[in-house]
């Protein structure tokens, strides 16, 4: 080993740390040879011993405790943490708790365009079947269930001529419409057998007979095609006089009832009478 | 019935995050003494060690989820974040000049005096206090150098990576440190050698 390796090693050497156990020989072999080396070492040696003095000077110095500074940080670091998270967590509860709702007025409003939908479809149809009387739809049964007893009539309120001629037409059918079981029995047995299909025709299958429809007021046939509601009320049997229906005197006190058809605007469009 | 080992830094730096405060106290207790040590040996003043010690572990309270347990020891973390805070407040307060500080606050130990051997206890206390000055003397570079390396009995490879730099430029810079202080060590005895040579003139 020559002077400069030895000196790139004396550090090492004078510090006490691991090193090689060839390049250690070789520097202590060299030492001995080489003088200026051996003083460099004994320097080296010397200040190494003079500053573990100052280290073992230095650890007999007393640490400063842990702060109250230091616990109160950590306290309000752990609030505000805790703090932050409980805002957080709200906040996303308010965030699923508000998409909660749009979804919920979603769904009604979706739900109400829907229901919407359906109630003026069966009005469309109306109109679509009063051009295309092959294909009713199971919806206007109760509503043409009369259609099927009087020769098939298409629509609700056939036609307007038949509307203005509503005296004649009503005559022309009263023998097939039934309002009393002693005219059903005085009838002959092809009315019988079409006011009992009549009846099978009804959803609910209730022993009902029914009338046509009849307009009532004079109301355009366009403003029936947006739908409307078939309410069941009842009236007193004058009113079967009003529509030229004829009445048994004797129950003049009775009540008959109707279903009134309300058109989308709320006005009564057309009535048929129930037995 | 076997004892519990004790957890490592990580898991009482885990622990602490969570707000257990005896963790950050074993935490405080472990390695507290190391930083105010080498705090105490970079500026020779106890007051600002023990500031730097308080404000080390007030930034480990802060940021210590920023910890990265892949790059190195919470220790090396710790006397990393020691060594920035030094270095700051030496800048800050390089123009400004020290007053004396009161006899509770000096860096020598007064525990270390003993009163058997007064002569040599007060030898020994003046070489001490002239490496320190020699020490406090080199640039900041090699001071921290010698700080870590000589003073702290630390590695090579823990020096480097508390430093940030290569294993390499840790043996070059303590290399050049040592070779500083024996100069700066030296012209005493040259001082007090001229000295006995004028007088031997003089007489």
């Amino acid at each position: 080993m020559n002077c400069e390796a030895f000196e790139s090693n004396v550090n090492d050497l004078a510090r006490g740390q691991k090193m090689d156990a060839t390049v250690r020989a070789q520097a202590l072999a060299h030492r001995v040879e080489c003088e200026p080396c051996a003083r460099l070492l004994e320097d080296e040696s010397a200040l190494s011993f003079k500053l573990r003095a100052l280290a073992a000077d230095t650890s007999t110095v007393a640490v400063p405790g842990l702060g109250k500074d230091l616990l109160i940080a950590l306290r309000s670091r752990q609030r505000a943490t805790t703090s932050t998270t409980e805002a957080a967590t709200w906040r996303s509860r308010r965030m699923i708790t508000a998409a909660m709702a749009v979804a919920a007025m979603i769904l009604v409003v979706v739900a109400v365009t829907i229901m919407r939908s359906r109630l003026a479809t069966p009005a469309a149809k109306d109109s679509t079947n009063a051009s295309s009387p092959q294909s009713p739809s199971a919806d206007d049964k109760l509503v043409k269930a009369p259609d099927a007893v009087t020769d098939h009539q298409p629509s609700l309120l056939p036609k307007k001529n038949s509307v203005f001629a509503r005296s004649n037409n009503l005559r022309h059918k009263t023998n097939r419409v039934v309002l009393s079981s002693q005219s059903i029995v005085s009838s002959d047995s092809k009315d019988v057998t079409t006011e009992q299909t009549a009846m099978n025709v009804t959803p609910n299958s209730a022993p009902e007979i029914t009338s046509d429809f009849m307009p009532v007021g004079y109301t355009p046939v366009a403003s029936l095609q947006e739908g409307g509601q078939l309410v069941r009320v009842e009236l007193p049997r004058s009113a079967l006089v009003a529509f030229g229906l004829p009445m048994n005197v004797n129950r003049y006190d009775e009540k008959v009832k109707a279903d009134v058809f309300f058109g989308s605007d709320g006005m009564a469009r057309a009535i048929r009478f129930v037995q | 019935m076997t004892a519990k080992p004790d957890p490592s830094d990580s898991e009482l730096l885990q622990s602490t995050m969570a707000g257990d405060e005896e963790a950050l106290a074993a935490l405080y207790q472990r390695r507290a003494p190391g930083i105010f040590r080498f705090a105490l040996q970079m500026c020779g003043s106890r007051s600002l060690a023990d500031d730097v010690t308080q404000e080390v572990f007030m930034v480990l309270i802060r940021e210590g989820h920023m910890f990265d347990a892949t790059r190195g020891s919470v220790s090396s973390f710790l006397m990393g974040v020691a060594r920035n805070h030094v270095l700051r407040r030496l800048r800050r307060e390089r123009f400004y000049v020290s007053i004396e500080e009161d006899p509770q606050n000096e860096t020598t130990p007064a525990t270390s005096r003993t009163i058997e051997n007064p002569l040599d206890d007060l030898s020994r206390a003046e070489t001490i206090e002239s490496v320190r000055k020699s020490v406090l003397a080199l640039p900041e570079r090699y001071r921290e150098v010698v700080a870590l390396c000589d003073l702290q009995e630390m590695s090579y490879a823990e020096a480097a990576e508390i430093l940030g730099c290569a294993v390499g430029t840790v043996r070059s810079r303590l290399h050049r440190a040592r070779a500083l202080l024996t100069e700066k060590l030296r012209p005493e005895k040259n001082e007090e050698a001229a000295e006995v040579k004028s007088a031997r003139c003089f007489a």
